[in-house]
């Protein structure tokens, strides 16, 4: 456990923040990383930044991300977990609502290693989409909004639907709710996909057992898993545990 | 779909050591199993451990009457030398767990099932639930030092073992462990509650209760302030107790506490354990450390000429 200073806090929407830190951790794209709030809380992130997280304000631990300032103090555990495979040529990215936060970084890799990138961004509604400016800078943005007030009116699924088959990616990432996730495996079909799952982790380094999605853990075998391993996991896109260990249906 | 599980894929013919191992009546074929807590909460990662590391045996996750949620988070920290955790015996309850157990059952390495309650009557009723679901044996949670009213808190007290462990025994036919804390002044005294009250084997060490402030904000950082500290950091501890232990029992001892080497479990078994338990040391080489181990038994038993896991339990008190 490091303890890092907050060194700045961005409004990205309403809902959402983006939460920077002096950190000098080296990590790869998809890897996460447990934050203690002190006296709260302690939750797994996935890394937005090489230095910072981007959180949708949902429950008591991530209200107490948003309300933490300039100066505030958080502990660290980590970098944990896989990260992507960046091998391949002609990427599509879908995320669904903050599941962009998880691609940004593969995004910025792979733009700078000169491969070609789409990104397909999706949310409620136009307000909730994320860093649409930043993957612009990097690749072709497709968006799609639940009502319709940006982009697509429908689910992101549709418009990867349509990327995949007209432009054919050799490699596909996607980050987002479960059932978007298993839609995207579907579609990919034969075209090699990596997903990053979330579930309910409490210790973050592979011991705890609690986060088991199959015979996998996804804080340590993922959070990044090949379309080849969902396929292996029958809780994948159907259920996950609660933190008791009961299995609870999306 | 059942693997079979290849003990040394990469040297089949030169380990000569018989390290196959009768605890109880159950039949292990190398003397490492999954510790309670490591992992062991669904069925699937049970079998992991078993084909993909290689465990004689494995220990499931403590489980009790009912659905629980355990402590809340940083409920597990990474330290120098060691694990500290305060998990607080998260589990789905014993009526949701029957379906995991029979998922880890598909294996032919032996299930051990842990439970945990207030009462002897309590730890019964589930030990009757654990061998109705098929469980090897049961493995008594005396010993977890982070959960008010459970493990240690029953554990130490020489009375109350004897009579959990007899009730138990007096409803389930299979093999009943104690798992036990060293946190007692004479853990060899609880040892031998266990074995008088008909146990059929004693397993040492829990974790020992520790705590991590952060300097940088001045408060503990478990969410629960103290836990339990496993790993490297305890082993001298676990030795300790289980040499005890065999002074004044003669029922079967795994030795648990620190082990990630051959030589540690070794050194366990010269104390007087006839095998031995690995938690955290997953955490250190990976689910495959079984394997490691087992192999690392085999290896320093052919150095030193020992033909059987017989030869060497215990020598260190001869």
């Amino acid at each position: 456990m490091q303890v890092v200073d907050i060194t700045d806090s961005i409004n990205e929407s309403d809902n959402i923040k983006t939460i920077k830190f002096k950190w000098p951790a080296e990590s790869k794209p998809g890897q996460f990383i447990m934050v203690w709030i002190p006296g709260v809380d302690e939750i797994p992130m996935s890394l937005s930044y090489s230095d910072g997280i981007t959180v949708d304000s949902v429950g008591e631990a991530t209200q107490a991300i948003h309300a933490l300032e300039k100066g505030s103090q958080i502990g660290i555990k980590g970098p944990y977990g896989n990260g992507f495979d960046l091998s391949g040529n002609d990427f599509l990215l879908i995320g669904g609502g903050t599941g962009i936060a998880a691609l940004a970084m593969a995004a910025e890799n792979l733009s700078q290693a000169g491969k070609k990138i789409r990104i397909a961004i999706g949310a409620r509604t136009a307000s909730d989409l994320l860093f649409v400016e930043r993957m612009k800078a990097l690749g072709e943005v497709h968006i799609a909004t639940d009502d319709g007030s940006s982009g697509h009116h429908g689910f992101i699924t549709q418009v990867a639907e349509k990327l995949i088959t007209v432009k054919k990616p050799d490699m596909i990432l996607a980050c987002g709710p479960e059932p978007m996730m298993a839609s995207a495996v579907k579609l990919a079909h034969k075209i090699p996909i990596q997903c990053s799952l979330e579930r309910h982790m409490k210790c973050g380094f592979g011991i705890c057992g609690s986060c088991q999605c199959g015979k996998f853990t996804v804080c340590k075998d993922g959070p990044v898993f090949s379309g080849e391993q969902l396929g292996q996991m029958e809780d994948f896109g159907k259920w996950k545990r609660d933190s008791s260990g009961k299995s609870v249906w999306f | 779909m059942v693997e079979t599980f290849n003990r040394f894929p990469q040297s089949p013919d030169v380990l000569m050591a018989d390290i196959k191992i009768e605890i109880a009546g159950i039949r292990l074929e190398n003397p490492t199993m999954l510790a309670s807590g490591i992992l062991g909460q669904t069925g699937q990662s049970l079998l992991r451990i078993i084909h993909e590391g290689g465990a004689g045996a494995v220990v499931t996750k403590s489980i009790g009457l009912e659905p629980r949620t355990g402590h809340g988070n940083p409920c597990a920290i990474e330290l120098k030398n060691g694990l500290l955790n305060a998990m607080g015996l998260p589990n789905p309850g014993i009526d949701a767990f029957g379906s995991e157990l029979k998922i880890a059952l598909k294996s032919n390495a032996p299930v051990i099932a842990s439970i945990f309650a207030d009462t002897g009557e309590k730890f019964s009723t589930l030990a009757s639930r654990m061998e109705e679901h098929g469980a090897h044996a049961v493995e008594l949670n005396l010993s977890c030092p982070h959960a008010e009213k459970y493990g240690l808190d029953m554990g130490s007290d020489p009375l109350k073992v004897s009579d959990i462990v007899g009730q138990v025994k007096d409803s389930v036919k299979i093999p009943v462990f104690a798992k036990l804390s060293p946190m007692v002044p004479d853990i060899g005294h609880i040892a031998l509650a266990v074995q008088e009250a008909g146990g059929d084997a004693v397993v040492a060490i829990n974790t020992i209760k520790a705590m991590r402030i952060e300097p940088e904000i001045g408060m503990p950082v478990l969410k629960n302030n103290v836990g339990g500290i496993s790993g490297p950091a305890i082993k001298p501890a676990g030795i300790r107790a289980v040499y005890e232990i065999a002074g004044k029992v003669d029922i079967p001892i795994i030795g648990v506490g620190g082990v990630t080497t051959g030589l540690d479990a070794i050194e366990y078994i010269m104390a007087g354990a006839s095998a031995v338990q690995i938690g955290s040391g997953v955490h250190y080489r990976g689910i495959d450390v079984f394997q490691k181990v087992s192999q690392e038994i085999s290896e320093f038993m052919d150095r030193k000429g020992y033909a059987s896991l017989q030869d060497i339990i215990g020598i260190a008190r001869d």
